[in-house]
């Protein structure tokens, strides 16, 4: 690649830039900066666009009470009940246990908390649902 | 100790340790680094799957281009893990107050300075710690355009990640750095190294041979998965080819400019040579790359897209066959 045409495009580095190594007019190896490059933006919004149906779907879930807010707040951290599992301790089987939403709502504070802790999430948070759907991931 | 210097690369783990070196007056670009370690590979697990798609890597396992590299070049490193963060946020003060700069294991997800958009849980992102201000730790991330300052919780909890390849709060720093290490015996020993794995090594999903096996099963994809799983499946090998930090075209770039540094060290027409057709095979990549896209966006999906696809794959495999299989006698 030349250092001409490496990638200036829309972007999904909100401002950063990417390295890349391409070749200068001599024909030696440098490294360019790329603020984009639509190819990555494409293959990048795919992953993002998966998160994003899994948290709408428990959320959907959720207020329709066939799930508790635990599955919600987990699919937006990203995590499945394994990786939920290594952060807090709990099995996965009981993880799964804690997605019914009537044993999520009799879970006692101090479960609860481990899981506030694990997701980084105010304990208050963890217990409700956001208002709207245009929720903030992160 | 002199003020840190903080440069620009495009892979996390040879940028971190060719920032480190350098801070210890050993003065190793980023792609002689990533060439010493033997960074360069290619496999395709169909068997190891993350998020149910099979594991697609361009380069060797992590951590491995710091070992390989230490292991020719003769440099020592001290590592520590830790089993309580407290513990561990106390050591990282201590090694920065003795004005120590070290290299940390982290989880991208929850480092803030990075987009939301490119915060997955990937444990296995390297970057250096050199100064702490107040609350706030200074770092050096080498995938990053300057330094960045990261709030103590969030660092905490970026080292203490959970999940595959956890990072325990691993910390390392440079413990012996030879002052004139053998570069010349270590990048011919690499290079071969490097060229016998990626053409020799008698497993389907390895080297050349593994580039032309995912050319294979790609091009079966959309009748076994359905055409949106093997858009997404499709999707992640782009992904780890352009948007994990390769420096562009799965880490061929960065190699060709290794073997640009390598061939006029060596007066080696030869690897000169090499590095011009890798770079016209990285040119290649890019372009599977932007066909995989295109079959993403859905603008083609046709059967003949992924023979497509294949047959461009089929075609980087039958460069770096041809170019490998020279290098091994060109050293």
């Amino acid at each position: 690649m030349k250092t001409r045409d490496v990638p200036q495009e829309e972007s999904i580095l909100a401002g950063h830039q990417r390295a890349c190594y391409a070749q200068d007019e001599n024909g030696h190896y440098v490294v360019v900066g790329s603020i984009g490059w639509e190819v990555e933006k494409i293959v990048n919004g795919q992953a993002n666009d998966e998160v994003r149906a899994q948290i709408a779907q428990a959320l959907a879930g959720a207020r329709r009470g066939v799930l508790s807010p635990l599955a919600y707040h987990m699919a937006r951290r990203q995590m499945d009940p394994g990786l939920l599992a290594a952060y807090t301790g709990f099995s996965r089987w009981r993880i799964r246990w804690h997605l019914r939403p009537k044993v999520f709502a009799g879970l006692p504070e101090r479960i609860l908390q481990r899981y506030a802790d694990a997701m980084q999430l105010p304990l208050d948070e963890l217990r409700a649902l956001p208002a709207g759907d245009d929720h903030e991931r992160l | 100790m002199n003020a840190f210097e903080h440069r620009h690369a495009g892979h996390c783990e040879s940028g971190t340790v060719a920032a480190l070196l350098r801070h210890r007056g050993l003065n190793l670009s980023e792609p002689m680094v990533f060439g010493i370690g033997g960074g360069l590979f290619f496999l395709h697990l169909p068997i190891v799957k993350m998020g149910g798609i099979p594991l697609t890597s361009y380069r060797d396992a992590p951590r491995a281009i710091m070992k390989n590299m230490s292991r020719r070049l003769g440099v020592r490193w001290r590592q520590h893990r830790y089993r309580s963060p407290e513990a561990a946020m106390q050591a990282l003060d201590a090694f920065l107050a003795e004005g120590r700069p070290v290299g940390l294991q982290t989880c991208i997800y929850w480092l803030p300075y990075f987009p939301v958009d490119m915060r997955f849980h990937f444990n296995g992102h390297n970057l250096v710690a050199y100064g702490k201000q107040g609350d706030d730790y200074l770092l050096s991330d080498p995938v990053v355009e300057t330094t960045v300052t990261c709030a103590a919780d969030d660092l905490k909890r970026a080292r203490f990640a959970k999940g595959t390849f956890a990072p325990r709060g691993l910390v390392y720093y440079p413990e012996h750095v030879p002052a004139d290490p053998d570069l010349e015996r270590a990048v011919r020993d690499a290079i071969r190294t490097t060229a016998k794995r990626m053409t020799d090594i008698p497993m389907p999903f390895l080297g050349v041979r593994g580039i032309r096996w995912l050319a294979d099963r790609l091009e079966r994809w959309p009748e076994k998965l359905g055409p949106e799983m093997a858009r997404k499946w499709v999707g992640s090998v782009v992904r780890m080819q352009e948007e994990i930090g390769t420096g562009g075209a799965g880490f061929r770039f960065m190699y060709a400019a290794f073997l640009q540094e390598a061939g006029q060290m060596l007066a080696s027409n030869a690897l000169l040579e090499a590095s011009q057709e890798l770079s016209a095979t990285g040119d290649r990549w890019r372009e599977f790359a932007i066909l995989g896209a295109q079959l993403v966006k859905g603008r083609e999906s046709s059967d003949s897209a992924y023979r497509q696809l294949a047959d461009t794959l089929r075609a980087c495999a039958a460069d770096e066959q041809r170019l490998f299989t020279r290098l091994k006698s060109a050293v």
